[in-house]
């Protein structure tokens, strides 16, 4: 039996009561105010996270900032691509892209995928951050993809 | 040996930096402990005791082809990782559904 060790895409998606264009400017705009940072980011729960310059950027209570990744393509309202990178560098950058597609009358499929398993390269393993978390957990698959 | 995988022993296992060499080493194939000492800055002492914690984690399984022992990665290692980690993402889409549905309820008339 052969073996694939290669990690296929992780994909999954919801359904939002409003329509592609409002949901797409409430993930980018409101993302500080929605997004679950007590158990999804670098800092926690008392940082704060923003969308500045193309980037997404994690600012914890001491001020020291953490850059999740950088936009990649941003076609207002149905795609918004982004590298993903929490708590490492970005050259283990991986790559999520949301899309926004109308669904029902006045609702919208938010469908994520993230992929780029394979970009990373070998002989970067020695970084910190392992032990962060989901942030760490997201560089330890990478690494084991 | 079980097939069923428990993530968070899979994800603790790879948070040390020399397992995490060997599951890089391994994507290319089965190998003996022997080769993966050789490419690695640890003993063969060292490389078996990584090894065992990545079998019980369930990344890694162990085969003898004859006199040869293999190692090589376990797919059910990944999927229950891929599985965890679409969990995660499962539940910032909740948390952004929640957040739409809260504004807009409270921008109706």
């Amino acid at each position: 039996m052969s073996v694939d060790p290669s990690l296929a895409p992780v994909e999954c998606e919801v359904l939002v009561p409003c329509p592609p264009a409002r949901a797409y400017r409430l993930f980018v705009d409101d993302l500080g105010t929605w997004w679950p940072l007590g158990t999804h980011s670098v800092f926690g729960a008392e940082g704060a996270v923003a969308v500045t310059d193309g980037r997404l950027v994690e600012t914890g209570p001491d001020g020291a900032t953490a850059v999740w990744g950088t936009i990649t393509e941003a076609v207002e309202p149905e795609v918004l691509e982004f590298t993903w990178h929490p708590g490492a560098e970005p050259d283990t950058a991986t790559l999520v892209r949301v899309t926004f597609a109308a669904a029902g009358p006045g609702g919208t499929r938010v469908r994520l995928v993230h992929t780029g398993w394979q970009a990373r390269p070998d002989g970067a393993a020695a970084r910190a951050g392992y032990d962060r978390g989901w942030p760490g957990v997201l560089d330890a698959l990478a690494a084991a993809a | 040996m079980s097939n069923i995988v428990d993530p968070h022993s899979a994800l603790d296992a790879l948070g040390d930096p020399t397992r995490r060499q060997i599951v890089e080493r391994l994507r290319h194939g089965p190998l003996p402990v022997g080769a993966l000492a050789a490419a690695l800055p640890v003993g063969r002492p060292a490389v078996s005791k990584h090894l065992r914690v990545l079998a019980d984690a369930g990344l890694v399984r162990h085969t003898a082809v004859g006199t040869r022992h293999l190692y090589s990665l376990a797919p059910a290692g990944p999927d229950a990782v891929r599985a965890w980690l679409a969990a995660q993402w499962g539940g910032v889409l909740e948390a952004f559904a929640d957040h739409v549905e809260h504004t807009e309820h409270r921008s109706q008339p």
